[in-house]
């Protein structure tokens, strides 16, 4: 069992995509505590979501609430940019899979307006690790099927079965994250699908059955793709073909179905008619943005109702005052961060340099100046100031006088003989990465070169050591996988392994990859002797200060766990620095657009919660 | 046709003045020339004397700046080119380049036929037989008449450009350096040529040339330039055998000629032209000449010559009659 | 001319095999492969099952030769050339390339395309007004606004057309893929730099070709103005025009791609975009291909209307 998980979390080498949603792979640690009111011991459908809970957040204006007041009949047509999506099937992987989730399918549960709310289940009961949900009589498909249990079973079925990615390039919506009981045999081809701990207890009552005790089950039950119910009549288990990029045979059960689509270029959404509910809107149009796309204008030229600034275009809607009153400032859980890159050169491995080169980055500088308020300060990689504003204070601060001092007492004064510093960017023009570069160059008087690379060759390079002679970072886009800061402690256990594996010296490091690389060796095997590899090379320091963290996080030590906080920003083996803000421009007679903060580009969390007037 | 024969073409006292970066440059100054039907005047002088200026003008592509052109005693000097059309028919140009003149794009019977065109003369079929007619009597082989310009020889393209010249009965042609550039066994047959056209058809030429033997061989009369005057002029063999002016003389100085034996003549170096004439954007007071004459004095530098009948020419010099008694 | 038209497409067919062999080894230096980095951005690594990149590995390799020596993959591609089938892409393992393809395709050439012709259409009158005035202010003017045209880069000319056409008029869509009122913007945005460098070549051309004595010619017999240009010298002129119409059409298949990702066009350009980022080898090397050849193609077609045009090499063969 933990030899399972410790194999599990192995194949998370490191979360390279740059700024993309925050799937940071999450294993949890075993934690059968219990105090976690948002979502446990729920009878009704009014769990509060963590996602909200936190108010730290004094700068994203309220969008007026409409939900619960939708029209009789769907009226308007609401339009709005999306970044990104290849495939509608919910087993699937996709960048742009969670538009399934905000309204093309509706799962279990939802969000809606920052809180999870009753999906196609009306009600749910917890016992332990046993979650039984009673589901509504009256959903159907988009076909007119009713929803039942078994399509329940037969959709996590599907996310769960390793067949059924097989010939996509594509990985699995089912992340991992979710401990239900016998996923990992079962995606290691160890037992049989129907093995799953998820059952039909009768045509209205699902069961799942976790290994342990989470109470972020329902939060990362609402963001997810892979709870979606699938029509037993139309899917079958184990493959995922091209009818799930044809809108005439998607079969779906959220409030919209999808009625034409030209992937990468726009889509149409159209009310389901089997809807059990009210449908707000009569159409929805989604247009596939890239980085481009001249957003700002094609809103101003109301092709859009909704536009994401890029940082360009902060002072143009500033001076503006109908875009200003337009404009609503979204906070995103994704925060752009530099980190160690392994080196032969240790100069990074002195944790003085690495604070000192902590403390020169002016954050607040770069997300005023370079970013024009698209970007707030970031201190830690899972844990925004949203979700706790005393982060900004129990780490290493911008202090210029200090980070000389600490160069100087490295042995580096006035950056003198310490090696060139590279920095690993993807493209060649990233502004925020040329003013951190300029930063150390200038406060510590250190020599620092931007490496910038084209994606593929970015990705390739990430792994790798930095040249000999030279010491570097990366930069990295990461985010928590739900938005309580206590519970990403013990959510983001490959946070723990991250860690340590970046600090892991130069040498051990190319072992490990020599391992990881080796061609001949079974996957089995490779897995064992990385694993005996890490036990021997691992900072017992950061091995301990974890335990310690969970053991805090059980009697719920709120000031243990802060202190943990605290230890591993000082660690400063990250760079965090900002969390990217959206905003946000909606034409006033959008109302009810909630963001789904959780996601780079902040999509409604709700698309049946929005009414255009 | 009034009861006076006018003259084909009468020149008077045409000046063109160009306007240039570097100031005015009196290309042409004050010229008569008279083309009598049937004749052939020459003009000769080196390059930038204005020879072609005085042939553009005629054939009316420049406007003078001052002084008339009559055809046929009608004084065209202002006339725009829509009512010129009519009597464009009357002036034709061969040009030096035959391969730059012809039509690149259209065969040799399209260019032939194009003037035709131009003009509105004839049908299709009418246009055709006349130009075949022509082409034969230019001498290319009718195989010729599909062919393009680029396939036949400088010769024989200079030959079509002639039988493209006399398509529109012209009853002039300028002939402006039309054989220099060809072969010197390739001249001969042209001027041939155009001697025989010239008896069938009466025309006149205005032959314009720097080389003397060719203007010796066809022209009536013939007009030396100088610097975009006339210095020297009247019949051929008289400005040829006694030159009045000094210009004239060293121009014919400098001409090789045959010895009995087959061999050439040595040049009396001493008598040979001295350096590039003046600048036309600069020309000195008096006598523009005087710089690089034998002859010059005192009265050449304040005082200009004016063309006067001497004996049979006419001349542009002080000393004419000094140099006729020599 | 059927001579030159066949050794022509001879050279064509060396060049071509000669480009997808320098495509492939290019496209194997670059770092990194599809696996790799489609395991870093599909979260494929978080997914939890770590025999998977394995099982896709192996059956990858069958596939696409993958580990053979490199002249049996390269044939692999090749042959899929040859034969027209071009399989699936590492990307859309569902979809055949040439579904992608027959998709993207047409939309980047008939933008390509039609901006040229549109640039032809500007240049040529814009060329003739200002040499038929040729060193007169009215010369002057059209040529000072053509340069102005060349500087101005397509993607700027494009945010300025939106304002104007889009904000302003409210006449046409400022991005987007319907109707045919989405090709207007793009097309303009890339049609009117290419006129700067094009009106002044027409210019040129013209003077130069007006002031042959076939040009005076025409005038010396009695023929217009409009005689010279029109049935004479714009022919001639025209001749040195097409032969920059094919390295133009090479540049505006490249500058497509800026154009298409500014306006959510789902042309060529996203396609081979992400096909490149990715290392979708197959993907690559047939559009690559495509690209190669339909360049080709127009240059073969442009110099055949050159010889069209241009009796001189129409008839000696054009052995040059």
């Amino acid at each position: 069992m933990k030899r399972n998980k410790f194999l599990t979390t192995l194949a998370a080498i490191s979360l390279g995509a740059a700024l993309l949603a925050g799937c940071s792979g999450n294993n949890n640690a075993d934690s059968k505590e219990n105090g976690n009111a948002a979502a446990s011991n729920t009878e009704s459908g009014n769990a509060a979501s963590a996602n909200n809970a936190s108010s730290g957040d004094a700068t994203n204006k309220e969008v007026e609430s409409n939900a619960g007041t939708l029209p009789d009949k769907p009226t308007g047509t609401f339009s709005f940019f999306i970044n990104s999506g290849a495939t509608w099937d919910p087993a699937i992987w996709d960048w742009g899979g969670h538009h399934n989730a905000i309204g093309i399918f509706e799962g279990l549960v939802h969000y809606s307006q920052g809180k999870v709310v009753p999906g196609t289940a009306t009600s749910w009961k917890e016992d332990g690790a046993k979650w039984k949900f009673t589901l509504r009589q009256d959903a159907k498909f988009s076909n007119g099927d009713p929803v039942t249990a078994e399509a329940f079973v037969l959709g996590i079925q599907r996310a769960v079965d390793p067949n059924t990615v097989k010939g996509t390039s594509k990985a699995s919506s089912f992340l991992g994250d979710t401990h239900i009981v016998n996923y990992l045999d079962i995606q290691n081809g160890l037992k049989k699908v129907d093995e799953l701990g998820v059952k039909a207890i009768d045509p209205y009552t699902l069961e799942i059955d976790l290994q342990e005790p989470d109470k972020s089950f329902l939060d990362k039950l609402a963001i997810s793709n892979w709870q979606m119910p699938v029509d037993p009549k139309v899917v079958k288990l184990g493959v995922s073909d091209d009818t799930w990029t044809d809108p005439a045979k998607i079969v779906s059960n959220g409030p919209y179905m999808i009625d034409k689509l030209n992937v990468k270029t726009d889509m149409w959404l159209k009310p389901n008619p089997y809807y059990y509910g009210k449908v707000s809107l009569e159409k929805i149009h989604m247009t596939w943005s890239t980085p481009e796309i001249k957003q700002l204008l094609v809103f101003q030229n109301n092709e859009s109702d909704m536009a994401t600034l890029a940082a360009e275009d902060v002072p143009a809607v500033k001076g503006d005052s109908t875009l200003t009153n337009e404009l609503n400032w979204f906070d995103t859980s994704i925060s752009y961060t530099f980190q160690v890159r392994h080196s032969e050169n240790p100069a990074l491995q002195n944790e003085k340099v690495r604070q000192a080169l902590t403390m020169a980055i002016d954050k607040q500088a770069i997300a005023d100046k370079v970013l024009g308020g698209t970007g707030t300060p970031s201190y830690d990689g899972s844990i925004t100031t949203w979700m706790a504003d005393w982060i900004k204070n129990v780490g290493p601060q911008y202090d210029v006088a200090k980070a000389k001092e600490l160069m100087k007492e490295a042995g580096y004064p006035d950056g003198k003989g310490f090696p060139t510093l590279v920095m690993l960017v993807p493209g060649a023009d990233d502004k925020v990465a040329q003013a951190v570069q300029q930063l150390w160059q200038q406060n510590l008087g250190i020599n620092v070169k931007y490496d910038g690379e084209e994606w593929g060759a970015y990705v390739t390079k990430f792994d790798e050591s930095a040249d000999p002679g030279t010491v570097s970072v990366v930069q990295n886009g990461v985010g928590p996988a739900v938005a309580n800061w206590k519970e990403t402690i013990v959510q983001t256990d490959p946070l723990h392994m991250e860690l340590a594996k970046i600090a892991l010296d130069g040498k051990a490091w190319e072992n490990y990859r020599k391992i990881w690389n080796d061609s001949k060796l079974e996957q089995g095997d490779k897995n064992k002797q990385a694993s005996d590899l890490f036990a021997a090379n691992f900072s017992k320091d950061i091995t301990d200060r974890y335990a310690k963290a969970a053991d805090a996080y059980k009697k719920d030590d709120e000031a243990g766990l802060k202190d943990f906080v605290s230890w591993r920003m000082n660690t400063a083996w990250t760079f965090p620095i900002y969390t990217v803000r959206n905003g946000i421009l909606l034409k006033p007679n959008v109302k009810g657009y909630f963001p789904m903060r959780m996601w780079l580009s902040t999509p409604p969390d709700w698309l049946n919660d929005i009414t255009v007037s | 046709m009034s009861a006076i024969p006018q003259p084909l073409i009468e020149l008077s006292q045409i000046r063109k003045v160009f306007r240039t970066s570097h100031g005015a440059l009196t290309a042409v100054d004050s010229i008569d020339l008279i083309v009598e039907r049937g004749s052939t005047i020459g003009l000769v002088g080196e390059s930038g004397s204005g020879k072609s200026t005085v042939a553009r003008m005629l054939l009316r592509l420049l406007t003078p700046t001052s002084g008339s052109i009559r055809i046929l005693g009608e004084d065209v000097t202002g006339w725009s080119d829509k009512k010129l059309k009519p009597v464009r028919s009357m002036l034709q140009w061969v040009s030096q380049h035959p391969a730059a003149a012809l039509f690149p794009n259209l065969t040799v019977g399209q260019n032939i036929m194009e003037p035709m065109r131009i003009h509105g003369i004839g049908m299709a079929q009418e246009r055709q037989r006349k130009a075949r007619g022509l082409l034969a009597k230019v001498g290319i082989p009718q195989e010729g008449f599909h062919a393009f310009p680029h396939e036949l020889s400088g010769g024989q393209q200079q030959r079509v450009v002639i039988a493209r010249a006399l398509s529109v009965d012209p009853g002039c042609v300028v002939l402006d350096e039309a054989v220099s550039s060809l072969d010197v066994s390739v001249q001969a047959q042209i001027l041939n040529l155009l001697q025989d056209l010239q008896e069938e058809m009466n025309l006149s030429y205005l032959f314009i040339s720097h080389n003397l033997a060719v203007i010796r061989l066809v022209c009536d009369e013939v007009a030396v330039m100088f610097l975009g005057r006339v210095v020297e002029s009247g019949k051929t063999r008289e400005v040829f055998d006694h030159p009045l002016h000094p210009y004239t003389k060293k121009l014919l100085a400098a001409v090789p000629s045959f010895t009995p034996d087959g061999g050439v003549t040595q040049l009396d170096e001493s008598s040979l032209l001295q350096g590039d004439p003046p600048s036309p954007l600069n020309i000195p007071s008096g006598c523009a000449f005087r710089s690089r004459c034998p002859y010059a004095r005192e009265r050449c530098a304040q005082e200009r010559p004016l063309l006067r009948r001497v004996g049979t020419q006419d001349v542009a010099c002080h000393f004419a009659e000094e140099i006729a008694a020599e | 001319m059927l001579v030159y038209v066949i050794r022509r497409v001879g050279y064509m067919i060396v060049a071509l095999l000669a480009l997808t062999l320098i495509t492939f080894f290019l496209m194997k230096q670059a770092p990194g492969s599809f696996l790799t980095i489609n395991i870093m951005q599909s979260g494929l690594q978080t997914s939890g099952h770590s025999s998977y990149s394995m099982d896709v590995l192996q059956e990858w390799s069958e596939r696409y030769h993958i580990g053979e020596p490199w002249y049996m993959e390269y044939w692999g591609y090749l042959k899929g050339i040859l034969t027209w089938d071009f399989g699936t892409s590492f990307q859309y393992p569902n979809t055949p390339i040439m579904s992608l393809l027959v998709k993207a395709f047409p939309i980047s050439l008939g933008i390509a395309l039609s901006s040229i012709i549109l640039g032809l259409l500007i240049s040529i009158p814009v060329g003739i007004f200002a040499a038929m005035r040729r060193n007169t202010w009215a010369d002057s003017g059209a040529m000072f606004f053509s340069m102005l045209g060349t500087s101005i880069p397509a993607y700027i000319l494009a945010v300025f057309l939106i304002m104007v056409f889009s904000l302003y008029l409210h006449w046409l869509p400022s991005m987007g893929w319907r109707d045919l009122k989405n090709y207007v913007i793009p097309v303009l945005a890339l049609a009117l730099p290419m006129t700067g460098s094009m009106s002044r070549y027409m210019r040129t051309s013209l003077v130069e070709n007006l002031n042959k004595d076939y040009a005076t010619t025409v005038i010396a017999k009695g023929g217009s103005k409009r005689d010279v240009i029109y049935r004479h010298v714009l022919r001639n002129s025209l001749i040195p025009l097409i032969t920059i119409i094919g390295p133009h059409l090479a540049g505006m298949l490249m500058g497509t791609v800026m154009i298409e990702f500014m306006f959510g066009i789902p042309g060529m350009g996203q396609l081979f975009n992400n096909a490149a980022g990715s290392r979708d080898y197959p993907l690559i090397m047939v559009s690559t291909f495509l690209y190669t050849l339909v360049i080709m193609v127009m240059n073969l077609l442009v110099d055949i209307i050159y010889g069209l045009l241009d009796p001189r090499i129409r008839r000696s063969g054009m052995s040059d």
